[in-house]
């Protein structure tokens, strides 16, 4: 089995791709059965990606393909919030047990929020300009996770679960997610760059966690 | 400094324009009244060190860092006073670019003209000095800017028309009027051109400053694309420095000629060689092929600078180089010890002048340093080449990952800007796609709306 993107691929290419990887180390019978051609796109840009099954090879490239059997259209900016709007599906009346499938594929299930900073952390705490270590703490129940060294943690995170899990995967940009007050936190700014850096580079692959 | 405070004292000086070039290009900076600029040379006044953390749409990086900052600390805009020059557009303005410094006075890593006076400085512990002369070539229009942003930068009509004619000399009188406010602009700044030519494009052209000691002229082609922009606006035209502004008119380069000199003696010309072509010349041509795809990340800064790189369409494609063979990426000509020099022809019009000429310093002392050998000259046309031959990177994340693993161009510009540099063209590449960019588009707003006006 292989996940493989187009040389020169696009960041919608290269998440795509990991979210797949990480479906995946998660269920690799699922990616295991599906046959088809299938598309993600944006529902306000060019954005777009055309995945191409073959029962475990799969294949990411940008554009949307003619010969695709399904296509899921969503708003990107909104995705995984609270109220977001339901992708549009293309294709599901023909292709039932693909889409769901593909539903399920492209935004596997999250980790819990302290699993996704330990992992987060293995992966990305030797990457420049990191902090020794991390304080994280999730907001409706008040707990405390520590990543890294404790004494000399440089930088903490609050927010709540599902944001927290989403900016340790990748999926959700850590200093954007601040701006927008979804997440909070508080140290120098060169480490919540630097986080947001490595959060980054997981979301586009070029890390594993 | 006295020539300020005569100035000043005279009247003729009231504010004095202090700028910087940013790695991207962007040229920032504050007014200053001259007598508060005396009182406080040589130091100049402060600036966020958020600049560093700003991309050309004011948004914050998020994939580049430098160690020196803090939260929005102070830095330094520390004015060289040999490049003032009196402005001639108002009463009373001067202009004088600086360089970014720490607040002790050290050299900032990541600032392009503090770089390329390091990279200078270790050329001269090497023996040389270095002659510079910059083509530059931008794009005019018949159109002000204002109608430009009203119609998006679309539609623009070429200054001249619309007729393709390089070298042509029987264009309309706008084209002569306009080009010769610039060159009468550039007499009154002390800059000192060398002619002008219509180029391959329409409403192309191509303005040659004559070649000078390399920092003045970094400094003087600032001053000059500065002055091309001004002079269109006050002739109620455009211009724009966009490496392709127009998915089937020609991209813009900005070919970097230069030589290596002792005393007066050229170091690039020894009859006792082939061609002419001195030992030290060999191996400053082997250091810039060894650093050439990597260096592209510098000289191709934008998505819409991988436009330009068409086959058999004035931009080079490859990593080659020949005597005098404009296919070639790279010219290396010695007919005579005065005009023996290298032509670096892969640079783009939005390319960063002070990047550009770390960059070839950076390739060129690894050469002389590690005797690098090029590989054979390219005898044949360089462009359309079968797939063996080495391309030129032909996208902004390629030339970058080229970049980051250069240990030639690391060695010479220093791991924190290579860190720096990738990072923020890696931003660059996120910001085309996520943001409105579209890679299968010949040419896209997103392009004309971020860059027509800023590099």
């Amino acid at each position: 089995m292989a996940i493989t993107t187009e040389a020169d691929p696009t960041p919608m290419v290269l998440g795509i791709a990991a979210a797949l990887r990480r479906s995946e180390s998660l269920k690799p019978s699922l990616i295991a059965g599906m046959k088809g051609v299938a598309a993600v796109c944006s529902e306000h840009d060019p954005q777009a990606v055309t995945i191409r099954f073959s029962r475990g090879d799969v294949h990411v490239e940008h554009g949307r393909a003619d010969d695709v059997g399904v296509a899921i259209t969503m708003d990107l900016a909104q995705d995984g919030l609270p109220g977001a709007p339901k992708p549009n599906v293309e294709g599901v009346l023909t292709h039932l047990r693909f889409a769901l499938s593909l539903a399920k594929v492209i935004d596997p299930p999250l980790p819990d929020w302290r699993s996704a900073a330990d992992s987060y952390w293995a992966a990305c705490s030797m990457r420049p300009h990191m902090p020794s270590g991390m304080v994280v703490v999730e907001t409706d129940s008040g707990d405390r996770h520590v990543v890294g060294d404790p004494t000399t943690a440089g930088y903490e995170v609050h927010g709540p679960a599902d944001r927290l899990a989403r900016v340790f995967v990748g999926t959700a940009v850590a200093l954007e997610e601040l701006l927008k007050g979804r997440i909070q936190g508080r140290g120098p700014l060169a480490l919540a760059v630097a986080i947001t850096d490595a959060g980054l580079a997981l979301g586009l692959g070029e890390v594993e966690p | 400094m006295s020539q300020l405070s005569d100035l000043a004292a005279g009247g003729t000086v009231r504010t004095v324009r202090l700028m910087a070039s940013l790695p991207d290009g962007r040229l920032i900076g504050k007014y200053v009244s001259a007598t508060h600029l005396l009182e406080m040379l040589p130091s100049g006044p402060n600036v966020a060190d958020i600049v560093f953390g700003l991309d050309v749409d004011n948004d914050p990086f998020v994939t580049a860092w430098s160690t020196w900052r803090g939260e929005l600390a102070e830095l330094y805009l520390a004015p060289d006073m040999a490049t003032l020059v009196v402005d001639p557009r108002t009463d009373g303005m001067a202009t004088v670019i600086c360089s970014f410094v720490l607040p002790d006075g050290s050299p900032i890593p990541e600032c392009p003209r503090g770089m390329a006076q390091r990279l200078l400085t270790q050329l001269a512990d090497r023996g040389f000095t270095m002659r510079v002369g910059f083509e530059i070539e931008f794009n005019a229009f018949e159109e002000s800017v204002a109608e430009a942003r009203g119609r998006g930068y679309r539609d623009l009509t070429p200054l001249g028309g619309n007729v393709r004619s390089m070298y042509s000399t029987t264009k309309s009188l706008l084209v002569v009027r306009f080009m010769d406010a610039l060159t009468r602009r550039l007499d009154q700044l002390g800059l000192h051109w060398e002619s002008w030519m219509d180029e391959g494009g329409t409403g192309q052209f191509e303005l040659n400053l004559e070649p000078d000691e390399a920092l003045r002229t970094v400094d003087h082609a600032t001053l000059a694309r500065l002055a091309i922009r001004e002079v269109a606006e006050e002739m109620g035209h455009c211009v724009t420095f966009m490496a392709k502004w127009h998915p089937t008119e020609w991209g813009g380069g900005l070919h970097c000629n230069h030589s290596l000199w002792v005393g007066d003696t050229s170091a690039f010309y020894d009859e006792s060689c082939d061609d002419n072509r001195s030992t030290t010349f060999r191996h400053w041509v082997g250091g810039l092929m060894a650093t050439m795809a990597g260096a592209q990340a510098v000289f191709a800064p934008n998505v819409n600078s991988y436009r330009r790189l068409v086959e058999l369409a004035g931009s080079p494609t490859t990593v080659t180089w020949s005597g005098d063979n404009k296919t070639t990426s790279l010219r290396a000509m010695a007919r005579t010890p005065g005009s023996a020099r290298a032509e670096h022809r892969a640079p783009g019009a939005d390319s960063n002048l002070y990047l550009v000429m770390a960059v070839v310093l950076a390739g060129g002392m690894a050469g002389l340093d590690e005797a690098i050998e090029p590989p054979p000259p390219c005898a044949e046309m360089a462009w359309g080449l079968p797939a063996e031959d080495p391309k030129l990177p032909r996208s902004l994340m390629a030339a970058t990952e080229a970049f980051r693993s250069d240990h030639r161009l690391a060695a010479g510009l220093g791991a924190e800007f290579v860190d720096f540099w990738a990072g923020t063209r890696k931003w660059e590449w996120l910001a085309f796609h996520t943001t409105g960019g579209d890679p299968d588009s010949p040419l896209t707003d997103w392009e004309l709306n971020r860059y027509f006006e800023r590099v």
